[in-house]
């Protein structure tokens, strides 16, 4: 049995056996869809054009015939039932292996005193009247040079020292701390000795991106990023828990982000430096709770009930080997601290950059990415608060939406006569629209009276501009605007918004906001009181605050109070290698916020559905915003 | 009483202000709050629902209807319960123990009302105390919510409990499947807000 498989200009045969998920073989064709829900036939990410052949789709069985129009499905809810087939993969649904990097951020200036250095210290030979053996006289030397109490060495380092150690050799060894003590990780003759390299990740929901880093110079070498791998299972933090209930399930996510995501992109970021991976001899990692807990092989099921607690909030320093890292295989590796269970280190790297809780003005931190968290600080009182919003504003779940990848549409900008300019990331033709765009979108929209309060089309405008159609879902037929014609598009479809598109967005931003307001009201502050307002995160880096502030998603606040500071999860990861003091600051302060849980705040869901309108039911929360209803 | 298109629109719209507003003006100049009830509000959030059910009208929409929907009820429960008003049965709504989600929840516990159920809410984290507790309170329902496959396992505490009792077991949230509610012995299953109202219908309700 043999399954004909095209996609763009390449075309191959895959052997199939009845009854398997038509995405299930392409995955083992080295073809991997987007099965971001988890193959539940919910997220349309897998569609598929099925050509000559009989399958099964959900419960009904569909034949092809040679001669007749293609069948569109869903790759997880397919069977192929013949013999013979033919399929054709849209290049939309195959899961995007190269992500753009969205990782821009300024590492503050600083003395570099990184937790790795290389030591060269001089081993005087073994002194007749005072004997002692290779390792005291390095020991020795390593406590006068570094200056450090406590050294200890690795077992392969021991091994590899008799041949280092010649007659009154100058040795360097490489050396990181571990709390109190330094370890030898490595140990060779000064002349051969290769400076060590360290690597920093941002173990995001959706994207990963991986710093390689030099400790000695304090700077960064190489940045890649990919989509974290375990999106083919689980599309949100909430759907991830779910799916690991079964010990074989952890262990497949811990290896989808290690080996198929961390470990792509380590080889990545050494090859282009012209490195062995095991000169990466530490690796600082942050993310949500429930990453770190998966990027360790942690259970995370006690994140998702109450009192949703960790397995552990504060790390020590873990073993390369027992995570299966592409690196040294004794190498330290560092989980940034969390501060609860569903606020984790990459948010205590955001307070760290950010610097906020210092500061005596109100000042919000917003993460936001498919977990938004919120911090609100005041003269060192904290209180921070995560809200799910959503894969929608990283373009998934959306009809056309795309993550900022080149193709992409990354920012819209159009007037009454619905003339779209559109911008495309790495220009050409557009595959999609990523989440900076809709918020482009609605807003232009709502400015023109094109959508209204309640995230609906003027149908009307739309067909007497020619923009109109409408589309079938799954769960109904939905209005929706041509945004770029077939003609223009790189897919040959046309790239359109639906209806079902505003509301994923207006729940999105609805919740961002109301985690806003819920803190803002418990301290009793209002949002002109906020002097400082810092975005962190992938997509906020690329969104247009007027804008998000018409969406409703941003408080309508004087825009010069808004900082970006983009990855913030990344720049803690590498500040932990590269400043001594960056974790002990991080492992202090996730002591600091105050947690709110949202779904026990009473004003939450009040706020919530005044947040559903553009930009607001409370339209005086919203004074800049011309067109608001009153 | 016929219908007042004011009040049916207001609702739809979900103008919170507009329904407190005429259901005052109503029930000032007299009108039978029962038919207020029966021949616009109920009809209102009914025809919602069936939108939501075809798709023409999504969450964000509904939860606004909703809960311009719960203004107005506010002020006519206390009447009602003067007059001594028959719901088409009592319920009991609750998210289970370990689980603080409740916005779904919420939304169901509202169409419901909407649609003429005695609706008591016990809200989050409930145990079996508190649903046998509503089961004390007349209710003769009991729906429960999850979100997470860690909290899911609790349905079938629930389900267990009430086995005997006489009381009908719906459940619904995120994970939750048709095939769960067979495997635990529930008696029904609700896919969004309105399933569960048409559930309920089927299940207890008068229609």
């Amino acid at each position: 049995m043999a399954l004909q498989i095209t996609t763009g200009e390449r075309s191959l045969r895959v052997e199939h056996a009845a009854g398997v998920p038509l995405a299930a073989l392409l995955e083992r064709a080295g073809l991997p869809l987007n099965t971001r829900c988890g193959g539940q036939g919910v997220c349309h990410g897998c569609r598929v054009r099925l050509g000559a052949g009989t399958y099964r789709i959900g419960r009904e069985t569909v034949t092809v015939l040679a001669d007749g129009a293609a069948r569109e499905a869903l790759a997880c809810q397919t069977c192929v039932l013949s013999a013979e087939a033919r399929v054709e993969l849209p290049a939309t649904s195959l899961l995007e292996t190269a992500g753009q990097i969205v990782d821009d951020f300024v590492l503050p200036p600083a003395v570099p005193d990184a937790t790795v250095r290389p030591c060269t210290v001089t081993v005087p030979p073994p002194a007749a009247e005072a004997p002692a053996s290779d390792w005291e006289r390095l020991a020795a030397a390593l406590q006068a040079a570094l200056p450090a109490e406590q050294v200890e060495i690795e077992l392969g380092a021991l091994r590899a020292l008799p041949a280092a150690l010649p007659a009154d050799a100058r040795v360097t060894a490489t050396v990181a701390q571990d709390a109190a003590v330094w370890r030898v990780l490595d140990v060779a003759p000064a002349e051969v000795a290769a400076p060590p390299l360290v690597a920093a990740v941002d173990i995001g929901t959706t994207t990963v991106v991986v710093a390689l880093a030099d400790p000695v110079r304090g700077v960064i070498l190489r940045r890649a990023a990919q989509y974290n791998q375990q999106i083919k299972k689980a599309d949100d933090v909430a759907a991830r828990i779910s799916y690991c209930q079964r010990p074989e399930d952890l262990q497949r996510l811990q290896e989808l982000v290690v080996q198929q995501t961390i470990n792509p992109l380590l080889q990545q970021v050494c090859a282009a430096a012209g490195a062995a991976p095991e000169r990466v001899v530490r690796l600082a990692a942050a993310g949500n709770t429930v990453m770190a807990h998966l990027f360790l092989g942690l259970s995370p099921a006690s994140i998702g009930r109450l009192p949703f607690q960790a397995v552990r909030r504060v790390h020590p320093a873990y073993r390369a080997r027992d995570l299966g890292l592409a690196m040294h295989p004794a190498g330290l590796v560092d989980v940034l601290p969390a501060i609860a269970g569903y606020i984790g280190g990459d948010v205590a790297a955001d307070l760290h950059v950010a610097q906020l809780l210092p500061r005596p003005e109100l000042s919000v931190l917003v993460d936001m990415g498919t977990n938004s968290e919120v911090i609100l600080s005041a003269g060192g009182e904290a209180l921070a608060c995560a809200t799910a919003a959503g894969p929608a504003f990283e373009g998934a779940g959306l009809l056309h939406g795309r993550r900022a990848a080149p193709g992409a549409i990354e920012h819209v900008a159009f007037g009454p006569a619905l003339d779209f300019q559109c911008t495309v990331i790495g220009g050409g033709r557009p595959d999609g629209l990523c989440g900076s765009a809709i918020i482009d979108f609605v807003a232009e929209g709502f400015r023109c009276g094109l959508i209204n309060a309640q995230g609906r089309f003027d149908v009307a405008r739309l067909k007497q501009r020619g923009c109109y159609t409408h589309i079938h879902l799954k769960q109904g037929a939905t209005h929706a605007c041509v945004l770029v014609p077939a003609a223009d598009s790189a897919t040959g479809h046309a790239i359109s918004v639906t209806e079902w598109d505003l509301s994923q967005i207006l729940k999105a931003k609805a919740a961002t906001y109301a985690g806003l307001q819920s803190l803002l009201r418990l301290q009793g502050r209002r949002r002109g009181e906020i002097r400082r307002f810092v975005l962190s995160g992938g997509f906020a880096r690329h969104i247009n605050l007027r804008n998000a502030v018409t969406l409703g998603l941003l408080p309508d606040i004087p825009l010069d109070r808004f900082e970006v500071i983009g990855n913030g999860a990344l720049a803690g990861a590498c500040l932990a290698l590269l400043d001594r003091g960056a974790l002990p600051a991080m492992t202090e302060l996730v002591r600091r916020p105050r947690v709110v849980e949202l779904n026990l705040t009473p004003d939450f869901e009040n706020n919530f559905i005044d947040a559903l309108l553009i930009p607001n039911l409370n339209a005086d929360q919203f004074p800049s915003v011309a067109g608001a209803p009153a | 009483m016929a219908k007042i298109e004011e009040l049916y629109n207001a609702i739809c719209k979900g103008d919170r202000k507009q329904v407190e507003q005429i259901v005052n003006q109503q029930v000032a100049a007299g009108a039978k709050v029962v038919e207020l009830l029966n021949d616009s509000m109920i009809p209102a959030m009914r025809s919602m629902g069936d939108k939501f059910s075809r798709n023409e009208v999504y969450v964000p929409e509904m939860l606004i209807a909703a809960r311009a929907m719960q203004a107005g009820l506010k002020i006519i429960e206390p009447i009602l319960a003067q007059t001594g008003h028959k719901p088409l049965a009592r319920v009991c709504i609750g998210t289970v123990k370990g689980d603080l989600h409740d916005i779904g929840k919420n939304l169901v516990a509202m169409m419901l009302k909407g649609a003429g159920y005695e609706v008591d809410d016990l809200g989050v984290d409930c145990d079996v105390t508190k649903f046998e507790a509503g089961v004390g309170r007349g209710a003769q329902a009991v729906l429960c919510s999850a979100l997470l496959t860690t909290t899911m396992p609790y349905m079938r505490t629930v389900a267990d409990a009430m086995k005997g009792k006489g009381v009908k077991v719906i459940i619904g949230g995120a994970p939750v499947t048709q095939q769960y509610a067979s495997e635990i012995g529930a008696d029904g299953y609700g896919a969004d807000a309105n399933e569960a109202v048409k559930i309920m219908d089927a299940q207890v309700g008068a229609r």
